[in-house]
């Protein structure tokens, strides 16, 4: 029997979530295994989530993607739709699951057409949902229960509830990749926590994230894979995703935590934590040495024109450079008006702050902010990445680069511009 | 009496690698068929890896026609990463093989009349 894993309308991106430390696609995919259902169809509509959902589904790496038809549209299709796209046959039984919808329990053999109606878990007050089998396309009128339970995973707060009651032992169909060290306290392959850390259960600690002595983690909490806590931080009642770094002396509750992003559990309102020595992602990959030696050659070489044009400059009372806040660093942006503006960049990619080639666009960064790495760089590459008049082309390819950001595709890109401008 | 659906047009992104030239190809195909806004299905099948440029061009080409009743098919998992990435289905609909973007576009079916 064909599965279709639709988008649910008012919901792009459900499948990202986390329960217990897995996202809600891949616990939808091993529910659909663990009934014999295949192939599956996994709709991605357009947005910022597509990315991710690329990354999870087609980076490798995960057994349970393999024979996973992906199904790119602009919006969400529904099951007709996207069936009808993957070729799924007609006339045969297919199962429609939306992608904010988490189900447990056995299908019934052999699988009779019909909406099947499933309770919320034990302890979770959510509307009954369903999801249908049928071989018409169209939702069939009968209606039957399913002997599992199901919930809909309509928010990050939702997911943590449902995350909580796993590692509580209150929804045992869903399994935790972790071992239980004591009762409600699971620990990932790679997760340490120093002796004198406190673990409350119910807490995951994520694969190969870190508990640093004197930190608090727990009562339901879910830290992300490689999330590191600092001394003297307090977590309790939060989900931390992975590769973010949380201070010393932070103290976060009832929020849930990507980077920098901070969004309450108890309301869903997200705001950008400023200040990173509480809050960062772990994934700053730095400036390469090699970079950071070029950009200091490179300062050097321009140091006495720029120094001439920054004395013009004041003697007309201009600023010379001016510093700002991006994606928590602090950095410098040069003013004189030339080619020379790339000299207090490059002081920034000497320093490490930077990187020396890509695309800059302060508006794109705050769009992808929870996509990608992607900071300020010296030299800009978008005449060479994107030589297209469509502001939207540009912006697609901005966000394509910073996915795909590699030091051998920003060689590549800085000898085609280069060639460029030597050609006119 | 209805009219029958007219016969999609077949036609192909050349690969191994999408590059401006392979977009301009497609796009001189496009041209010299004549489409008129007819349906199209263009098998991916042979594009394993994607340059930026070719990206670009394909994003340029997109923005620039009605591509509306154009169906891109088979596309790989490279090609299929970077269409998500990029949002390419807002442009261009998606389907798993021709088959089935040919019963599509043939039964009329609401889905495939767009992306």
């Amino acid at each position: 029997m064909w599965a279709v894993i639709f988008e649910a309308a008012d919901d792009l991106g459900a499948g990202l979530r986390d329960i217990a430390g897995r996202p809600l696609l891949i616990r939808q995919l091993q529910w659909l295994r663990d009934n014999h259902v295949a192939p599956v169809v996994v709709e991605v509509s357009d947005g910022p989530h597509a990315a991710r959902l690329a990354a999870l589904l087609l980076g490798g790496g995960e057994p349970l993607l393999e024979g996973c038809i992906v199904l790119p549209s602009a919006a969400p299709l529904g099951l007709a739709g996207a069936a009808a796209r993957a070729g799924a046959p007609r006339g045969e039984p297919l199962l429609g699951l939306a992608s904010d919808l988490l189900v447990s329990g056995a299908l019934p053999a052999p699988c009779r057409e019909g909406r099947y109606r499933v309770d919320a878990p034990p302890g979770f007050a959510g509307a009954r949902c369903e999801f249908s089998v049928t071989s018409g396309r169209a939702a069939p009128a009968s209606a039957r229960q399913h002997a599992g339970w199901g919930l809909r995973i309509e928010s990050h707060a939702t997911a943590h509830a449902l995350s909580c009651a796993v590692l509580d032992g209150r929804a045992p169909d869903v399994l935790v990749h972790a071992a239980q060290v004591r009762p409600g306290v699971w620990l990932s392959r790679g997760a340490r926590a120093a002796a004198a850390a406190q673990l409350r259960a119910p807490v995951l600690i994520g694969p190969g994230a870190r508990v640093l002595a004197g930190a608090t983690v727990g009562p339901q909490t879910i830290l992300g894979g490689r999330a590191l806590v600092e001394r003297g931080a307090r977590v309790a009642r939060a989900s931390v995703a992975e590769d973010t770094w949380v201070g010393e002396g932070a103290n976060l509750y009832e929020v849930r935590v990507e980077g920098a992003r901070v969004e309450s559990l108890a309301d869903g309102e997200q705001r950008l934590e400023a200040d990173p020595l509480l809050l960062r992602a772990r994934r700053t990959a730095g400036t390469a040495p090699g970079a950071r030696v070029l950009a200091l050659l490179l300062v050097c070489l321009l140091a006495l024109p720029w120094s001439l044009s920054a004395l013009l400059q004041r003697a007309r009372g201009r600023p010379v450079a001016t510093r700002r806040r991006l994606q928590g660093q602090l950095l410098w942006f040069g003013a004189l008006g030339s080619r020379l503006d790339c000299v207090p960049a490059l002081l920034d990619v000497a320093r490490g702050r930077r990187d020396l080639l890509g695309p800059t666009d302060p508006g794109l960064l705050d769009e992808l902010a929870g996509l990608a790495e992607l900071r300020l760089a010296a030299f800009d590459l978008t005449p060479a990445l994107a030589r297209s008049p469509n502001p939207d082309t540009r912006r697609r390819m901005w966000c394509w680069y910073a996915l795909h950001r590699s030091p051998g595709l920003a060689l590549r890109l800085a000898w085609r511009g280069l060639l460029g401008r030597l050609g006119g | 009496m209805a009219r029958p659906a007219p016969v999609p047009a077949s036609l192909t992104l050349e690969g191994p690698m999408l590059t401006r030239a392979c977009v301009d190809a497609l796009a001189a195909q496009l041209d010299a068929r004549d489409l008129a806004g007819g349906p199209v299905v263009v098998d991916c099948r042979s594009v394993h890896d994607v340059d930026p440029a070719g990206l670009c061009a394909l994003l340029d080409l997109a923005q620039a026609r009605d591509t509306t009743r154009c169906v891109l098919v088979a596309l790989t998992p490279a090609l299929l990463r970077s269409a998500l990435e990029v949002g390419l289905a807002r442009w261009f609909a998606i389907c798993r093989d021709a088959d089935a973007a040919h019963e599509l576009l043939q039964n009329g079916h609401a889905a495939a009349c767009g992306p």
